[in-house]
């Protein structure tokens, strides 16, 4: 198997030792560029030019998504993720909106980053379960999908209205379970009764659903 | 006959020289006090100017010690803590602790970031006021207060990042305000561009109490000496009304030539 190649533009040095590091350990990722900004990357780039890019959102100069515009007009077939400090949608809609395969935050797992680069290779994007939220909410917000459901307008009850804002700010069931002083159990059984009330398929169902009936505020 | 002429000459010649006299002093008198007085305008407009600086001079140091801190923790200790993700990633998940690490590293992180957001809006430094407004009014919806938000397509961030800082700051204050004051259940904001005119508009259906109006009842707090300064600071207008049917609206005008 070819192995995958990677540049990285990182300010801290101290992150951007142990990012090196880590995706060196993972067998067919090779780690050529080590950059600490966006022009030294688009330098270093010249000649040399990685499968994938990771790049900070706050560097010094140019930032992560002025970079990755540059990249894509120099180097169309490289894929850039951005990886940040900052986890405000608005960061998300705009590195998604200048073309930007994937957006992960420096606080989740760092094994989400291999998970990233895989997805990256193979499908060409990669989007976890809070950038689709974020995307979705905002696309349904703005007119641009208007989701339909084939049910009358539901009826919930208390506790199903606290999961449903709790699922839409992000937390998982244990964590949800955990707020609500509830059984793991007991939140999944809401979790299907809301479901099957809107006749939704997935957590994106609800979140949609939600965002259209203003059971929460984004 | 000829002595009575001349008495008569003397006479004419006595008033018309009193009459010069009398109007060279009212002229020198008129001089003097436009001089006076454009003296005194003077005085004014350096004190009005140095008064200024002084409020600008404040609100540079305090926001620039701000932002030093916020990229310090942003930057620096933020950095080290992700890093230690990966070291702790290395160890052994079965291993005691490694779990609650995991979780009480992330926990911290996250910490860090809100401490380092509310002395420097990240999205405001780096995107700008209409984005930073949008997410503040995220941000806010925990509150028992209703938050909506509208802007225009207009771009805005090309303007002076220290004057949008300012406006976003009087923004927060505004909305502290209502939240203590107001008993208002739901805030409307609003930004738009009008010719060469940038428009903020925060509306709440409250009790319409208007700070200054009211002055007994609310002292001018150091709440609202700082909107005005900052205001004064971005070069623009701030105006409180009662809305039309209940509450305040309050209206931001700063030029944009």
């Amino acid at each position: 198997m070819k192995s995958v190649t990677i540049g990285i533009a990182e300010d801290q040095e101290i992150y951007r030792n142990g990012l090196v590091s880590m995706l060196n350990g993972v067998p067919n990722f090779k780690v050529t560029i080590v950059a600490n900004d966006g022009k030294d990357i688009l330098v270093k780039m010249k000649g040399n030019e990685p499968d994938v890019v990771l790049l900070d959102y706050r560097m010094g100069g140019m930032n992560g998504v002025d970079t990755a515009k540059k990249i894509y007009r120099r180097h169309p077939n490289v894929r850039v993720l951005i990886l940040s400090m900052y986890d405000a949608h608005e960061f998300v809609i705009r590195a998604i909106e200048n073309g930007v395969c994937g957006y992960i935050t420096k606080d989740d797992d760092p094994k989400e980053i291999i998970t990233a680069i895989e997805s990256v290779m193979s499908t060409g994007y990669y989007l976890n379960d809070r950038t689709s939220r974020i995307l979705i909410t905002r696309m349904v917000k703005s007119g641009q999908v208007q989701p339909k459901f084939e049910t009358e307008e539901a009826q919930f009850t208390n506790i199903e209205i606290d999961v449903i804002q709790l699922i839409c700010q992000e937390y998982s069931t244990f964590e949800i379970s955990k707020k609500l002083y509830k059984s793991k159990r007991t939140i999944d059984g809401h979790r299907a009764s809301i479901m099957k009330k809107i006749n939704a398929k997935n957590v994106t169902g609800i979140v949609m659903y939600a965002v259209k009936n203003n059971i929460v505020q984004v | 006959m000829a002595g009575a002429k001349s008495v008569d000459y003397i006479i004419v010649l006595g008033t018309a020289a009193m009459l010069l006299l009398a109007m060279g002093i009212i002229i020198f008198v008129i001089v003097y006090q436009r001089k006076m007085f454009a003296k005194q305008n003077l005085i004014n407009q350096i004190r009005i100017d140095s008064q200024q600086k002084l409020i600008k001079a404040e609100i540079d140091i305090k926001e620039r010690e701000q932002k030093r801190i916020a990229q310090e923790l942003h930057d620096d200790i933020g950095a080290s803590l992700s890093s230690m993700r990966f070291i702790v990633g290395k160890l052994d998940r079965k291993g005691d602790g490694v779990v609650e690490l995991e979780a009480t590293l992330s926990r911290t992180i996250q910490k860090v970031r809100q401490i380092s957001n509310d002395l420097l809006p990240h999205v405001l430094s780096e995107l700008g006021i209409k984005e930073a407004l949008a997410n503040l009014v995220v941000n806010l919806s925990c509150l028992p207060l209703e938050f909506s938000y509208t802007s225009d397509d207009n771009d805005y961030a090309w303007i002076d990042k220290d004057k949008q800082l300012a406006l976003f700051r009087v923004v927060q204050e505004l909305i502290n305000n209502i939240m203590k004051h107001a008993e208002a259940k739901h805030v409307k904001i609003d930004l738009w561009r009008d010719d060469e005119k940038l428009v903020l508009t925060i509306e709440d259906d409250g009790n319409g109490v208007i700070p200054e109006r009211d002055a007994r009842k609310h002292p001018l707090t150091l709440g609202l000496k700082n909107i005005e300064s900052r205001i004064q600071y971005v070069g623009g207008t701030i105006s409180r009304e009662k809305a039309p049917l209940k509450g305040t609206i309050v209206t931001i005008i700063k030029p944009l030539t």
